[in-house]
Order: structure tokens, then sequence, then C-alpha cells
């Protein structure tokens, strides 16, 4: 007997999967990248990703997350192509110290650096940046910062608690303010006068 | 270094409580009301104002970078390739 309050499965129909999971290509991809940090891997968990979840389109739930499922799959998919998944997932950081964010702040906005966040080409950089940061923060900051998940989804997606989720944001993102820094002195984003104007 | 003694008069964070919480507050991940309250310290403070500035500018570069990580077409094709393969027919 079907229990009727049980989530209800897919249709399983093509047009669905091709609806609702082929147009989050760049998303699986983006996420992919940030797990491989190589363009060719990438290619590889996106295109493996998106195999089983075809296989397994059937017993997608209607209504829930896309996204958050094919995060979980490519995922899963990383961990078993790199052998990595017992490493990661006994990873942990909740112990962590928290980092003194209001220092960190304080290097940008006394340096008057902090215009060059609003810089129309600093893309790449952050791509940049984050490929230098560890795997455990960067994965937590593309789920949550680039890919608009909650805390708890990003947590779902990562199999860890939303704490640790949290915790990895927040050093995540100091350290990324640390490569940006690096980055804009590198780049000649900044001047002696200050930091140079964007040619947007 | 941040005034530490502007804890609000309605049991409201002080600044490092309220910064400890700025990032769940800019993700919306706070209840509403201890939103209410962190919302309400960092209006009232100058440091937390521009502290919360700057991270509310650098986590809008940070989602902006998005559209610069776009799956290249090769992998678009090999997706549909292997699909097919596996009998996708969409």
């Amino acid at each position: 007997m079907t229990d009727p309050s049980a989530p209800a499965k897919g249709t399983g129909s093509h047009a669905d999967f091709s609806a609702l999971a082929l147009t989050a290509i760049d998303d699986v991809y983006r996420f992919a990248r940030s797990l491989t940090r190589d363009e060719a891997d990438a290619e590889d968990v996106v295109q493996e990703t998106y195999l089983r979840a075809f296989k397994s389109w059937t017993t997608f739930q209607t209504g829930s997350d896309v996204r958050r499922w094919l995060f979980t799959i490519a995922r899963n998919v990383f961990l078993r192509s790199r052998e990595r998944g017992k490493r990661e997932i006994t990873l942990d950081d909740e112990g962590a110290e928290i980092v003194d964010a209001v220092q960190a702040k304080d290097v940008w906005v006394r340096q008057g650096l902090d215009p060059i966040l609003d810089r129309a080409d600093l893309g790449p950089a952050i791509l940049a940046a984050l490929d230098e940061i560890p795997d455990s923060y960067r994965t937590a900051v593309v789920l949550v910062d680039i890919e608009d998940q909650s805390y708890e989804d990003a947590a779902e997606v990562l199999g860890v608690p939303v704490g640790t989720v949290r915790s990895r944001l927040f050093r995540g993102r100091k350290l990324l303010q640390e490569r940006l820094l690096a980055y804009a002195q590198d780049a000649g984003f900044l001047t002696s006068a200050g930091p140079a104007r964007s040619d947007e | 270094m941040m005034n530490t003694p502007n804890s609000d008069r309605n049991n409201g964070p002080d600044c490092n409580g309220a910064m400890l919480q700025l990032f769940e507050l800019l993700d919306g991940e706070l209840t509403p009301e201890v939103e209410r309250r962190v919302r309400s310290h960092i209006t009232s403070c100058p440091d937390c104002f521009t502290h919360a500035d700057f991270e509310k500018r650098f986590l809008a570069a940070l989602h902006a970078a998005r559209g610069d990580g776009v799956a290249p077409k090769q992998c678009r094709e090999k997706v549909m390739s292997a699909l097919r393969t596996a009998g996708f027919t969409g």
C-alpha cells in the first residue's frame, strides 16, 4: 500500500530530466570544478554525475531541490573517483580556531582596498583564489556563496553537521579575502595612490 | 579595533557578538528575532556598520563570480553524448 505522506517520486520522463536536471549543468560544473580544481577532471565528474542522475531519475522526488540532489551525486562521484571518501569524511574542523574577521577587514579598509570588491573584472581572480584554499572550505563557499544553497542544504550535500558548514564558510571566506588581497597587489589593482580604477 | 562596550540596552549583542553572527545575518540564516537584534546593533554602531558593509560587498563579488564559471561547450557535448548512449531521448 502506498504511504500518502511519502514524497512523490518523479515522473522519470526524459523531458523533465532535460528541463530540470540538464538546465543545472553550469551549477554542477562549477561545483565539480571546485571539487577537482581541474577542468578536465570536472568534466568527467559532470558526465558521470548526469549519467547516474539519469539512471536514477525515477527516484528523484518531485518538488525537492534538483540542484542539491545533483550536487550530492557529484560529490559522491568525486569521492569515489579519488578514493578520498574516508579522508574527507573524517576531516574535522569543528575545533578550528576562529580567525579574527575584524582584523582581516581592517587591512582592506585601512589600505583603501575595498573598492576593488566592486570591480566588474574581479570574477576570474575570485575563481583563481578559490582554487588556492583548502578543499573543505572551498566546497562550502561554492555551495553557499555561489550556488545559493542554505547551510542545511550544504551540510546535506557535504555530509557534515551544519555547524561544520558554518565554520568552514567563516574560515574559507577569510582565506579568500587574504588571497584576493595578494592578487590585488600582484595584479596592479593597487597604485601608490590607492586602488587603481576599473576600466569597466 | 572594535568598540566592545556597545552592547545594546535591549539585550542585543555587543560588537563581538554582532560580528560573530554577521555572516549568518548576511546569509539569511538567523531567526527573525536574532536578526532584528543584530541589525539593530549594526545600524547603530559605525565600526560594525563598516565591517558589515565590507562583508556584504565581498559576498556580492563572490556570488557575481558564478558568471565566470559556466560549463564549457565540450563538457555539455560529452554529457549529451553519454546520456544518449544510455538511452536519453530528450
